[in-house]
């Protein structure tokens, strides 16, 4: 199968194609199409915003950030041959995951191979930070939203009786 | 932990990534008439499930996760997202500077409003810029060393990782109001929060190798299901029989919407297997009898097609999204020694043993293997080689067509293209069994099985599933060139 990866560089506003030792470059996969699309915009915009903030606060290291986002489809067939792509082509320094748990969970791999840091973004897969310690993620495990969840029903709201519908 | 809270689960039910459909599941949480529902999923999941819970007059209020986050599911659930609480990252109406100034700017430059996956991606650009900062250089290692020391107050809450690289920090619970989210509370909770910290350990998970062998033997059976049928036409004709999983699939097809129609499983497995068997032996009278004396090239070729063809028509007929069960079939999980199996499970494995061993047992069975052994010795004891031809063709379709009832009700899903894996998997699977050999394709089918659902949970970061089957082929081949069980 080809990789279809469309690869979406975004430099800083007024900064354009600056040589590459002038910038830091991070590389993003995010679902930019297919059943998670709309997420994945969300993703981007969310990278976007952060990257413009840090950068018009004067950056990192006295450099400009640079993103390098590559569409992964949400599938970890996808974000395997991405990852290697982002360390091996790009040079990224970092990787972001900004997509679901299959993906991450595959491109974490690599990364961790690599030993090369990543953090995954908001996908919930237990094995993603377990790939090794290069691999962080910001937000929580399915089990610690259980857990919460468990919380918030019995105590808070004192539901007793409960049916669970999972995924 | 739902003990803990005094939380009482009265029933536990599972879906699939791909439905949207849950009539079933909700006719079912109406009789169970619980006090809440909790429902993890993604807004497009979720948003159906919501919407249809309310619709049949379900007042219990839905307790979801972070997946629901975002002004889509609000979308697709409408007024039914109305008092849907959720445990999340971003609070909407937080005092956090971080988070106010988020929202704001995230609305400005990208014309919608923020959601949980947007402030996730933001944060974990703001981590990854202090910790450049922090570690003084662009070094991989002394990044990882910021990051894992790293503390930040971001849009999410304050951000730092324990020794597993897993975030610590409140969660935060949202509820949907006059189609917005609001705050409804935040849980901070650290003893109960915390994210496990260690590494897997041999002895504490020596129940997750039992269940992941369990599963293993469950999928071998199945592929043992497919590949036994495809094994015998292989070593009476020397054809490799790809149009076996189209029967496959149409034994999915059948076994479903005799079921839907008839409400009875017990009933519409009998008539798939038969129906299956019959254009088995159909496809062997109109497709292959004709072109046995050709090369063996030209019998593969009209396989494959005939199997497109199959694929095509299952998608002209049945519609290209797939059909599901409309009552939960054999859905029911035991708690077995702390592992738990659907009632589905156990149906396949004592199915396939039974048909395996049957096929295996009887006198048809026996003058079925005498011809597979040697069919010119077998003609000298009085069987005749075209009828066992046919019953071979009978058995080994109607084997892959109950395999295909049994798959459809593991997925609760009948899609065109269900055959597709088993096309190749199963070749893999004779390759490897020594070609022709019946008791070698059984145990490669089982071995394959529980290699995949070792390499799919310790391997799987690096290899697709599917991949697994083929490397594992690479590898046997490469030491027993003849398969793992050959006769010479």
């Amino acid at each position: 199968m080809m990789i279809l990866a469309l690869a979406v560089c975004f430099t800083a506003a007024g900064f354009g194609m600056a040589a590459a030792a002038d910038t830091i470059k991070i590389g993003f996969n995010a679902p930019l199409t297919g059943f998670a699309a709309s997420d994945g915009k969300s993703s981007t915009e969310g990278t976007k915003l952060a990257v413009n903030q840090i950068n018009e606060a004067g950056g990192v290291l006295g450099k400009k950030l640079e993103l390098i986002i590559y569409d992964d489809q949400a599938k970890p067939a996808q974000s395997i041959p991405i990852a290697n792509k982002l360390i091996g082509r790009d040079k990224v320094v970092l990787g972001i995951s900004d997509s679901y748990s299959g993906a991450t969970r595959s491109a974490a791999g690599v990364f961790q191979e690599n030993k090369m840091p990543y953090i995954s973004a908001y996908a919930i897969h237990p094995d993603i930070t377990r790939a090794g310690n290069y691999v962080f993620r910001t937000s929580f495990l399915g089990e610690v939203q259980g857990k919460a969840g468990a919380k918030l029903l019995g105590e808070m709201m004192g539901k007793k009786k409960v049916v669970v519908i999972t995924l | 932990m739902a003990s803990t809270y005094g939380i009482t689960i009265i029933n536990e039910y599972q879906y699939s990534i791909k439905d949207r459909q849950f009539g079933a599941i909700v006719a079912k949480v109406k009789a169970d008439n619980p006090e809440a529902i909790y429902a993890s999923g993604y807004y497009f999941t979720a948003g159906p499930l919501v919407s249809q819970l309310c619709a049949a007059g379900i007042q219990a209020p839905v307790i979801g996760q972070e997946g629901y986050d975002g002004q889509k599911f609000i979308k697709i659930a409408g007024k039914a997202a109305e008092g849907v609480i959720i445990t999340t990252s971003l609070d909407r109406d937080s005092k956090v500077k971080e988070a106010i100034d988020f929202i704001r700017e995230f609305e400005k430059q990208a014309g919608f409003k923020a959601d949980m996956v947007a402030a996730s991606a933001h944060t974990a650009v703001m981590v990854a810029a202090r910790a450049i900062e922090q570690a003084g250089s662009t070094g991989p290692k002394a990044i990882r060393d910021a990051i894992a020391s790293v503390e930040l107050k971001v849009s999410t809450g304050t951000i730092k990782f324990n020794a597993l690289g897993e975030v610590m920090k409140a969660v935060q619970v949202q509820v949907v109001k006059d189609g917005n989210w609001h705050y409804y509370a935040v849980i901070d909770d650290p003893l109960l929060l915390a994210p496990p910290a260690e590494d897997y350990f041999f002895l504490e998970n020596i129940m997750l190798y039992i269940e992941l062998t369990l599963q293993g033997l469950i999928n071998g059976c199945m592929y043992a299901a497919i590949a036994v049928g495809l094994t015998l036409v292989y070593s009476f004709l020397r054809i490799l029989h790809i149009a076996h999983a189209g029967l496959f699939a149409l034994g999915g097809y059948i076994g479903l919407l005799l079921t839907n129609a008839s409400g009875s499983l017990i009933l519409a497995t009998p008539l798939a297997a038969a129906s299956v068997g019959v254009l088995g032996m159909a496809i062997y009278r109109l497709c292959y009898q004709p072109i046995l004396d050709c090369l063996p090239y030209v019998a593969l070729i009209a396989s494959i097609g005939l199997f497109i063809a199959m694929e095509e028509m299952f998608r002209l007929i049945f519609g290209p999204y797939g059909l599901s069960y409309t009552q939960p079939t054999l859905q029911t999980t035991y708690t077995i020694a702390g592992m738990t199996i659907r009632a589905v499970e156990i149906v396949i494995v004592i199915g396939s043993v039974l048909m395996l061993g049957i096929a295996r047992k009887t006198r048809m069975g026996i003058a079925w293997r005498a011809t597979v052994d040697d069919p010119q010795m077998a003609e000298s004891f009085g069987i005749s080689v075209l009828n066992v031809r046919y019953l071979n063709f009978f058995i080994g379709s109607a084997l892959a067509g109950v395999a295909g009832v049994f798959v459809s009700l593991l997925s609760n899903l009948v899609e065109p293209t269900m055959g597709g894996v088993p096309s190749y998997k199963a070749l893999d699977i004779i390759v490897l069994g020594g070609l022709g050999n019946v008791a070698g394709t059984l145990f490669a089918s089982l071995l394959l099985g529980v290699t995949e659902a070792f390499g799919t949970i310790y391997i799987g970061k690096f290899m697709d599933r599917d991949a697994i089957a083929f490397a594992f082929m690479i590898i046997v081949l490469m030491v027993r060139p003849q398969g793992l069980f050959s006769r010479k």
